[in-house]
């Protein structure tokens, strides 16, 4: 094992003096001494090195620099993301079930042995460091932590179950959304997570009622939320009081349309064989003896007739929360957050609110329409230097851990990304949160300076002083001890290893490195404070190994507060 | 339900509500926490001895009503037909013999074995049907007008919530044990007097004070950023100065949480260390380990300079929509389980009387059956334990009989709470040494309940 730099101690000098105005450029030509950095650009100039990463990250798994250089080379910022955007939308779906049965026979298992979370979590991470892509494989990570069903329950011994939901997600990413809904609803993994699957007409005789699990949170947390909301995602008002979008009665209706559906194929008769007819890679069907044919009322007094067919009123009812006016600033809210910025303005929800009402050619839910719309508002290309203060988010560790290893490249003497159980070190891992509500609450404030602002901060709900420190030692362990300059004896074949020889050219060019990570890293956003912080703890290690100074300077940036904020 | 309103009769509620606690002295309550802090004599002056509480969190809501089971024919049958294939068997039920009268006859399940000895030797007691409640209710005037109860009853989350603040308006973000630490912490002490060993909750903040939060196997140490090695002191230096100039505001909340971080590692850790070793042998339960925990830093309580402490553990997997049956009983064995080797862990070191451990939960679950789970109901039963409560008996008021449309439920086996959480939270907080003056400011809407102390603690 390397031992840790070791750096001779030296005297702070912090240049608050010479503090450069106007930073955002960013041009990694820059030479010593360093010149003032160009004016930012106009939202027509040419896409610019600062203005491609800050976009890559947020379409992306994490900017890379020749994605950075291959993007500001397309043209302006109007159309050059916009091409960028719509060859992302052609590219099919890089499949988790299809990776997974590929990996399966090259794994010699034992017959009582099967596919595990760490190989679920291997095809995550593997189709988030190489998969084209990019932007559904992201689209589908935002998706996964709205509409949550998680292997830190009963469905964890499924694990082609897991990963062919998450294909799901992936393959409806730039769908309509009521396609999405309708198959989210008919996955047979959420109908067991959220028990759908096996729901039953009433019995009254035995005091059995259908169940309201799925009636429940499919509003809650998938389509409308609790309140009554604006086109700009503020809730409506009566008397000074939010108007509840449901009641009671309004969840037992939808209950009673959630019944008679259970795994593909099975009937009346083999109603109760769960093992027999368990099946989670095939929607889930109906078995019409199961479902209750009353007549249901529904939100806004949408009625379903009785005599239908499961079919014909999940329909009504799916369709009914589709319409509904909450759904656009509901659901754009929370993919604006997972995406671009914890705290979007109003403006910036309606924005998107409206596309997702209709995308120009009267088409209501279209996604694809809703991501384009997310990521080229004025507010996601420009947010950083209009709200420096308040503009981004928080960065789950999990795409902090991407964004390191696409940034440098990584590579495993094993070939295969096994990052095991990244739970360990961050509190999260795809698929895995503790309960439908996520891993954070998309309204998570912390008390002190961010509630003060009446912010909120959902990712750092995860951010405990514990998980600080594990996710802190993450970076440590992946740059000082996870690097291909390592000796090959002192590394485990499953190591995940950053590659340094892109920053070894100017190594000892201090201004041109800061450039060049700058744009890398931090999108350009880097103050000059921190930039003569960065330079100054750099040129304390002139006497150390290469390898030792710039794994040390990665490190200090990757767990740096103006780094963990994507801006 | 009916939840056709008249709007005359909610906006005359409303008033009265107004009128009768006074709304408006909200803002006035919080801010004035603070101050009170300054004005008294802070923990380390103000007590001469150590008391701790314990919050158990069963997430999910945990179906209580399986917990206290009637055993006597009558009241059985009852159970029985609306519990269906979820009730247990009569002769499967261990007997407890409460020293106040109840209603009817009751019993533990076998998989509350272990809670059977403790609830009889006095270490335990339960607190019936108790939940969230904005002001006594009676089931006519839930049905009248959804406006006189807690926003967003039956979802998770809020119910959560509720049972967190204990103090049901919509706005509230601090929970009453972090209230209490705004009364009763030292200032000069770095560490919180709230520590949690399952992660970041609302209980534990305050206006002023948040949890600390370390694992149930410890506190984890920095490895480049560890202050110890002298080769890391220019990097934490360097990182010190990135913390120090960072103006984004979310970048400065996460800030907080390392400096949080790096100046509680090295007490917490240090005081784990020299803990003494427990001879207990603790079933290998996430809760169980959580406690083991709890009881090593409650012994340590000196070196981490606390005389009050609240520690907030959880477990999980109480959402029984489906499978109850099945799931429930391993659960309740869980629990009891764990606090069987918890309450000999504390005996062992002296401990018993000056920690008292309570569980809290979502909420009860419907009586009534969905096929094979239970969804989303209201009150529900708890448990209390240690050498300062006065076990063996049963607070509250349990519900005449488990009747589906009974007066105690509101529709489909949701009981409606006849004790609520401010009093229960009062309860404890009395015992941890607040004055009344601060049990108001801690609890606001405690004095719309007849009792302010249910008389569990002795």
């Amino acid at each position: 094992m390397i031992k840790l730099t070791t750096i001779t101690p030296f005297a702070i000098i912090i240049l608050l003096t010479t503090l450069l105005i106007g930073c955002g450029g960013g041009e990694n030509t820059t030479t010593t001494p360093p010149a003032p950095a160009p004016t930012p650009p106009t939202p027509i100039a040419q896409i610019t090195p600062a203005d491609a990463a800050r976009f890559l990250n947020h379409a992306t798994f994490g900017a890379k620099m020749s994605e950075i250089n291959n993007l500001a080379d397309t043209g302006n910022v109007e159309t050059g993301f916009k091409h960028w955007i719509d060859a992302q939308l052609a590219i099919p779906t890089s499949s988790e079930v299809a990776y997974l049965t590929a990996l399966e026979p090259t794994l010699n298992l034992a017959e009582d042995e099967q596919l595990w979370h760490e190989h679920r979590v291997e095809a995550w991470f593997t189709h988030a460091l190489t998969a084209p892509d990019q932007l559904r494989q992201r689209v589908a990570f935002a998706l996964s932590e709205i509409f949550v069903v998680s292997d830190d329950s009963a469905l964890g011994d499924d694990t082609y179950g897991l990963a062919q939901y998450y294909d799901l997600l992936a393959d409806n990413a730039f769908a309509n959304y009521r396609d999405l809904l309708e198959n989210v609803t008919l996955s047979p993994m959420m109908g067991m997570y959220l028990s759908m699957l096996g729901n039953e007409k009433p019995n009254e005789a035995e005091n059995i009622r259908p169940d309201e699990n799925y009636a429940r949170e499919v509003m809650q947390l998938f389509s409308i939320g609790l309140i009554e909301l604006n086109t700009d995602g503020s809730p409506k008002l009566i008397d000074g009081k939010t108007i509840p979008t449901y009641n009671q009665d309004i969840i037992k209706a939808y209950a009673h349309v959630y019944t008679g559906w259970n795994f593909n194929g099975t009937t009346a008769s083999t109603w109760w064989r769960f093992e027999q007819n368990y099946n989670t890679m095939l929607p889930m069907t109906a078995v019409d003896e199961f479902h209750d044919k009353g007549e249901k009322i529904l939100l806004n007094n949408i009625t379903v007739p009785a005599n239908q067919s499961a079919e014909q009123d999940l329909a009504t009812a799916l369709d009914s929360l589709f319409n509904h006016p909450n759904v656009g600033p509901f659901i754009s809210k929370q993919l604006i957050q997972r995406l671009v910025t914890s705290n979007p303005t109003p403006e910036y929800i309606a924005r998107v609110s409206t596309v997702f009402n209709n995308n120009g050619q009267g088409v209501r839910g279209d996604l694809a329409a809703v991501i384009k719309a997310i990521l080229l508002d004025d507010e996601a290309l420009n947010g950083y230097k209009n709200s420096p203060t308040t503009f981004g988010k928080i960065r789950e560790p999990l795409l902090r851990a991407t964004h390191l290893w696409r940034a440098f490249d990584a590579t495993s003497p094993s070939e295969r990304f096994q990052m095991g159980y990244p739970e360990y070190f961050f509190k999260q891992a795809p698929l895995s949160a503790p309960h439908v509500f996520n891993f954070f609450s998309p309204n998570y404030a912390p008390p002190g300076v961010i509630s003060n602002n009446h912010l909120v901060a959902p990712e750092l709900e995860i951010t405990t002083e514990n998980y600080f420190t594990r996710t802190s030692n993450f970076f440590a362990y992946s740059t000082f001890w996870g690097n291909t300059d390592m000796d090959p004896a002192d590394i485990e074949d499953d190591r995940i290893l950053i590659n340094l020889e892109q920053l070894k050219p100017f190594a000892d060019d201090t201004d041109k490195l800061l450039d060049y990570l700058n744009i890398l890293l931090f999108s350009g956003s880097m103050s000059d404070e921190a930039k003569n912080i960065f330079k100054n703890a750099y040129q304390q290690t002139s006497e150390d190994e290469v390898t030792d100074r710039l794994t040390n300077l990665l490190f200090l940036m990757m767990i740096s507060p103006q780094y963990v904020v994507q801006q | 339900m009916n939840l056709n309103k008249t709007k005359s009769r909610r906006n005359f509620l409303k008033s009265l509500l107004a009128s009768s606690v006074g709304l408006s002295s909200t803002g006035a309550t919080l801010s004035s926490l603070a101050l009170m802090n300054s004005a008294l004599a802070q923990t380390s002056q103000r007590f001469d001895d150590y008391k701790a509480l314990v919050c158990v969190f069963l997430h999910g809501g945990n179906d209580s009503f399986n917990m206290l089971v009637p055993t006597a024919n009558s009241e059985y049958q009852t159970y029985q037909s609306i519990r269906q294939a979820l009730a247990y068997q009569q002769n499967s039920l261990h007997s407890i013999s409460p020293i106040s009268a109840m209603p009817y006859e009751l019993g533990l399940p076998n998989a509350m074995s272990p809670l059977q000895a403790l609830f009889q030797q006095g270490d335990l007691a339960f607190l019936a049907n108790t939940g969230p409640l904005l002001q006594p209710v009676t089931k006519a005037q839930a049905l009248q007008d959804w406006d006189i109860l807690p926003p967003q009853l039956f979802s998770h989350n809020d119910q959560q919530k509720h049972w967190q603040t204990a103090w049901m308006q919509q706005s509230i973000n601090t929970g009453w044990a972090g209230r209490m630490a705004d009364l009763l912490m030292d200032t000069s002490n770095p560490l919180s007097m709230n520590l949690s060993i399952d992660g970041n909750n609302l209980l534990q903040t305050g206006v002023n004070s948040l949890p600390y939060t370390l694992d149930k196997s410890g506190v984890q140490t920095f490895e480049a950023l560890n202050p110890d090695k002298a080769w890391n002191t220019s990097r934490i230096n360097t990182f010190q100065q990135l913390i120090n100039t960072n103006n984004n505001i979310l970048g400065q909340g996460y800030s907080a949480i390392y400096q949080r971080a790096q100046s509680n590692i090295n007490i917490v850790s240090n005081a784990i260390e020299n803990s003494a070793k427990t001879t207990i042998n603790y079933p290998s339960n996430t809760l169980a380990k959580q406690l083991k925990m709890v009881a090593q830093l409650a012994s340590s309580q000196q070196l981490l300079g606390h005389q009050r402490e609240v520690f907030f553990v959880g477990l999980g997997g109480f959402d029984t929509h489906d499978n109850q049956a099945n799931q429930h009983p391993l659960l309740l064995q869980r629990i009891s389980e764990a606090l069987l080797a918890f309450n000999g862990d504390l005996k062992e070191r002296g401990l018993f009387d000056a920690v008292t451990t309570f569980s809290i939960s979502d909420f009860g679950r419907t009586l009534s059956s969905n096929g094979d789970g239970t969804d989303h109901g209201w009150g529900g039963h708890h448990i209390i334990m240690g050498g300062a409560v006065k076990g063996g008996d049963i607070y509250g008021t349990l519900p005449e009989d488990l009747q589906l449309n009974s007066v105690d439920d509101l529709e489909d086996g949701r009981m409606i709470p006849t004790t609520s959480v401010e009093q229960y939270a009062a309860t404890l907080a009395k015992w941890f040494g607040l004055t009344p003056n601060e049990i108001t400011a801690v609890f606001p809407n405690l004095s719309r309940f007849a009792q302010s102390d249910l008389g569990f603690m002795s």
